[in-house]
């Protein structure tokens, strides 16, 4: 479980997340919210990017903002980028192996890199990564977020540029991560379809604040989070 | 064999081919001139190659590799005069320390960005410059510095398997290849890849959990150190060495050089080493001015720019892999 407590963040006058409290208390949580609410910075301060001006996040009874960003990540927090990020010139394999290499012991490495493989689906692993098309990037930077005993998967819009049948067989792909692999994921969000079907619970933010936070269907009836994060007027 | 050819593919077993047939013939077939200035092409492919290194893998700017060959031949001098060290441990001491160097100017340096990673470079290297000019190259003096203005002026002696100028171009070819072939075999390590994903990214590398500052304080550890040993092997060629080889400028220059030349792959370091010394000289040969070549250069910057971002290694590559297509598709 993740809990942030009074968590702020300042950019110099803006307030991007300003004294949000949360528990993400859900294997696979969601947080939703307007563009500009804060939930790329949140992402970024649990997994070290952004320093926090004030609060606290506790993951599993440990204080996060002891550990550095590379730290945060050889202990088990993972991440994926609003943009994927691989390195084209390298094939699928080494980019996964990236992640192998700072977070297991050599014999390790090459059977756990082609494992995450296989559990992403990609068929082949020696393809370099800049020939593969938008679904398969996501696929290999989620393959490499889950090498090496990931705790807690953090992603951020990874069904943008997605297509209907490619968001429900990523969908698919996340429900599958707490079970078989015993991480928690937190899945930033616009695509309601998507965050219905795999989030238990969901967050929303808005203004860097909690709006609203419980199972999923029930938070998505609510007329405030209709109104602020659909744009519709309150009835 | 085949072990071989799976470390370092077909092209790198060509290319240490190619090396071994000039390292053989260009002593028998070109005259003295050309010798020495093909040895100095040889040594200066290796700041070359670390210029390639920190800007091809890290786009790092580092303007100072040229500085870093003074401070190895500086080394090189202090102790093959001073104690009468054999050159193999002057090549490695000198490597060692200028890594050292290289990692501590790193530290700090790497806080900072692009321009101002490549300012604070290029104030070392003046600096250096400045050093070098008020201590001189040790010649046998005594104190620390070992220089002396005048007196019994001592030189560094070649060792014995490298006497001639011949012999010591063979010499030269042989470690720059063993040193390309470490530098090509690094990037295909765990190293490497980290390199190539902070290059992409430092954000997407730290939640890797790669360490950013270390990978890249490395690099500079790495690059510095092949410069040393070009100074060592420069030092023991020429026996003493000059101030003026180490100028801002050459760093300066020869950082063009890289990039025009391509900074990502071993044919370009070579190439850029070539339009550094060999272009100059063939034009002063012909009665030209050799400072015509740098005017040269500046059109080729802007050339490259344009048109080939990736370096003429890469457009010749290009160049052949386009004859090899056409050669199989003619009848
Ligand atoms: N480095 C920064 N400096 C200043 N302001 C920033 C910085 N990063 C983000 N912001 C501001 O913080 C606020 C929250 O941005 P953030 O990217 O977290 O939103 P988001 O919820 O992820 O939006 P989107 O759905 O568009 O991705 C925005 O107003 C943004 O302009
Ligand atoms: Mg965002």
């Amino acid at each position: 479980m993740i809990s942030i407590a009074e968590l702020s963040v300042d950019f110099g006058g803006v307030r991007p997340i300003d004294g949000l409290t949360v528990d993400l208390d859900a294997m696979v949580h969601g947080v939703i919210g307007p563009n500009g609410a804060g939930k790329t910075t949140l992402l970024n301060v649990v997994s070290g990017f952004t320093p926090p001006s004030g609060g606290s996040i506790v993951i599993d009874s440990i204080d996060v903002f002891e550990l550095s960003a590379d730290q945060r990540a050889r202990w088990g927090m993972r991440r994926t980028f609003q943009t994927e990020q691989l390195v084209d010139r390298l094939s699928v394999f080494d980019n996964v192996l990236v992640m192998a290499e700072t977070s297991l012991p050599r014999p390790a490495r090459h059977d756990a890199s082609m494992a995450a493989i296989e559990f992403v689906g990609l068929p082949s692993a020696s393809v370099a990564a800049g020939s593969l098309n938008s679904l398969e990037r996501r696929l290999a930077e989620l393959a490499r977020a889950l090498v090496g005993g990931p705790k807690v998967v953090l992603m951020d819009e990874p069904a943008s540029g997605l297509v209907g049948h490619e968001t429900e067989q990523f969908g698919a792909l996340v429900q599958r991560i707490p079970v078989e692999l015993g991480a928690q994921v937190v899945l930033v969000e616009h695509d309601l379809d998507l965050v219905s079907t795999v989030c238990e619970r969901v967050a929303v933010l808005d203004f860097g604040r909690l709006l609203a936070q419980g199972p999923t269907a029930t938070v998505l009836a609510e007329p405030a989070v209709r109104a602020a994060w659909l744009g519709e007027a309150l009835t | 064999m085949t072990r071989l050819r799976s470390l370092f593919g077909t092209s790198t077993i060509a290319a240490i081919a190619i090396a071994f047939v000039v390292a053989l013939v260009v002593p028998m077939v070109l005259g003295s001139g050309w010798v020495a200035t093909l040895t100095s092409c040889a040594l200066y492919t290796l700041p070359a190659a670390g210029v390639g290194l920190l800007y091809g893998e890290l786009r790092l700017a580092s303007l100072t590799q040229i500085a870093f060959v003074g401070l190895g031949g500086w080394i090189a001098l202090r102790f093959g005069i001073g104690f009468g060290w054999p050159l193999p441990v002057l090549v490695v001491v000198s490597a060692a320390v200028t890594a050292l160097f290289g990692a501590a100017l790193a530290l700090p340096a790497l806080r900072l960005r692009d321009l101002y990673l490549a300012l604070v470079t290029l104030l070392v290297a003046a600096s250096a410059d400045v050093a070098f000019n008020a201590a001189g190259f040790p010649n046998g003096g005594s104190g620390f510095l070992g220089y002396q203005a005048f007196g019994d002026l001592q030189r560094l002696r070649r060792p014995a398997i490298a006497t001639t100028d011949d012999g010591y171009f063979r010499l030269t070819v042989a470690v720059l290849v063993a040193v390309l072939l470490g530098l090509v075999w690094i990037r295909r390590t765990s190293l490497g890849r980290s390199w190539a994903l902070i290059a992409q990214s430092e954000g997407a590398a730290a939640s890797s959990g790669i360490r950013v500052t270390r990978g890249k304080v490395v690099a500079f550890a790495i690059a510095t150190g092949t410069s040393g040993i070009a100074g060592a092997l420069m030092a023991a060629n020429l026996g003493q060495l000059a101030p003026s080889t180490f100028h801002v400028s050459n760093s300066l220059l020869l950082f063009a050089l890289v990039v025009i030349a391509g900074s990502r792959s071993p044919a370009g370091w070579v190439i850029a080493a070539l339009l550094y010394r060999a272009v100059p000289y063939f034009l002063s040969e012909r009665g030209l001015n050799g400072h015509l070549a740098t005017m040269l250069f500046g059109l080729a910057v802007m050339h490259n720019l344009i048109s080939a971002p990736a370096g003429l290694a890469d457009q010749l590559a290009g160049v052949t892999a386009k004859l090899r297509t056409r050669r199989a598709v003619a009848p």
